[in-house]
């Protein structure tokens, strides 16, 4: 990992508050380097500590500090039932959208009708 | 490795789910495993150009969604319908959303898991043994484009030589860059057969700064064709279809690569 990138990364994970799984739109907004992070896994589905020591050329422990970090704050989520434990983005659920009223009633007996 | 190819154009009617059914049939001709996965659940429509009756159509993207079904079922094999292969085992799968008013209402209401969308775009590479992944979106950005431009190997942004185009274009080259997409390229649609392709194409890559794969003409074929078939299936030897073919060759000469941090 490149000079003081484990330190930003750090710093920026540690001034973000906890949240319930992010959002596409919500990686856009990150800064760049946790951006970066959370796109290396999102686009790899999901990732263990061993390969992004692999990859990432750091230290175990400040890896699995990085990721135990990045799991409080809610941004990965452990994959239950691997061994090695494995980690992936938590994305969250898609926002619904206000519209009018009057159009879910338009729809409502159509989806009745369908049960 | 496999390879996931989102196809989007920042706005609509620029020919995006015609060219995406047209590039997956021609490279699953040369001998591919090929799915594609409609996420334009507002106003599906690819399926139509495989022939798919949308009452018959009794599982789909939004079932899986909603827990019913396991994505790999929701799969349609189409392969049949898009003429013979020139190697065994390629294939072509469709999974295709709901065109149920319905349906389409219940997700803008209820919303969804995103992750369960990003975990169906990998489970149905893994699950039908797939080489290539094509994912048509809606036009413009929203959850299901973002989460698909931000786990593609490739992006193929469509544009017409329009000014609305063009902006909408640079708005979304600047996401896709920021979401480290590691293959972008553009590709010029609807072009007036009276405009010098050379300089279109120059134009746009010089504005742009990124490869343009084709500058495609306005094809009067095309419009007649109306989506009821694949394009390059009815017409093989049209310049169209050529230029396809191309576009095709080149995404498989890249294979999918790695993102750098």
């Amino acid at each position: 990992m490149p000079n003081g990138l484990f330190e930003r990364l750090q710093d920026e994970i540690e001034a973000r508050d906890r949240r319930e799984g992010i959002g596409p739109v919500d990686v856009l907004a990150l800064p760049k380097d946790l951006r970066g992070l959370i796109q290396r896994i999102m686009r790899r589905g999901q990732v263990s500590a061993a390969e992004l020591v692999q990859e990432l050329k750091s230290p175990e422990e400040a890896i699995e500090a990085l990721l135990q970090s990045l799991v409080e704050k809610g941004y990965l989520a452990r994959v239950p039932e691997t061994t090695p434990l494995r980690y992936k983005v938590a994305l969250g659920r898609r926002r619904t959208r206000q519209i009018p009223t009057g159009i879910w009633s338009a729809l409502a007996d159509k989806v009745e009708e369908e049960g | 490795m496999s390879k996931i190819v989102s196809i989007h154009s920042f706005r609509g009617g620029t020919g995006k789910s015609n060219i995406t059914a047209n590039m997956a049939v021609t490279i699953a001709h040369h001998g591919h495993r090929v799915g594609i996965i409609d996420t334009d659940i507002q106003s599906p429509g690819i399926h139509v150009l495989f022939g798919l009756d949308e009452e018959k159509m009794d599982r789909t993207l939004n079932d899986y969604l909603w827990g019913k079904y396991a994505i790999e079922e929701t799969a349609y094999d189409v392969s049949d319908q898009v003429g013979e292969t020139t190697v065994m085992d390629s294939r072509v799968y469709l999974i295709p959303c709901s065109l149920q008013p319905g349906e389409i209402a219940k997700v803008l209401r209820e919303g969804y898991d995103v992750g369960l969308l990003n975990d169906g775009f990998r489970a149905l590479i893994g699950k039908l043994n797939l080489d290539y992944l094509f994912i048509d979106t809606h036009p413009g950005l929203n959850e299901e484009t973002l989460l698909s431009i931000a786990i593609s190997d490739a992006l193929v942004i469509i544009l017409r030589p329009d000014q609305q185009d063009y902006q909408g274009t640079a708005v979304t080259l600047d996401v896709a860059k920021k979401l480290g997409v590691p293959e972008i390229h553009l590709l010029v649609n609807k072009v007036l057969a009276s405009l010098d392709f050379g300089e279109v194409r120059a134009r746009v890559e010089k504005t742009f700064d990124v490869p343009v794969l084709a500058v495609l003409p306005l094809n009067a074929e095309m419009v007649q064709l109306g989506s009821a078939g694949v394009f390059c299936l009815r017409y093989p030897n049209h310049p169209f279809t050529h230029a396809i073919e191309e576009i095709a060759q080149a995404l498989v000469d890249r294979p999918a690569g790695e993102i750098e941090l």
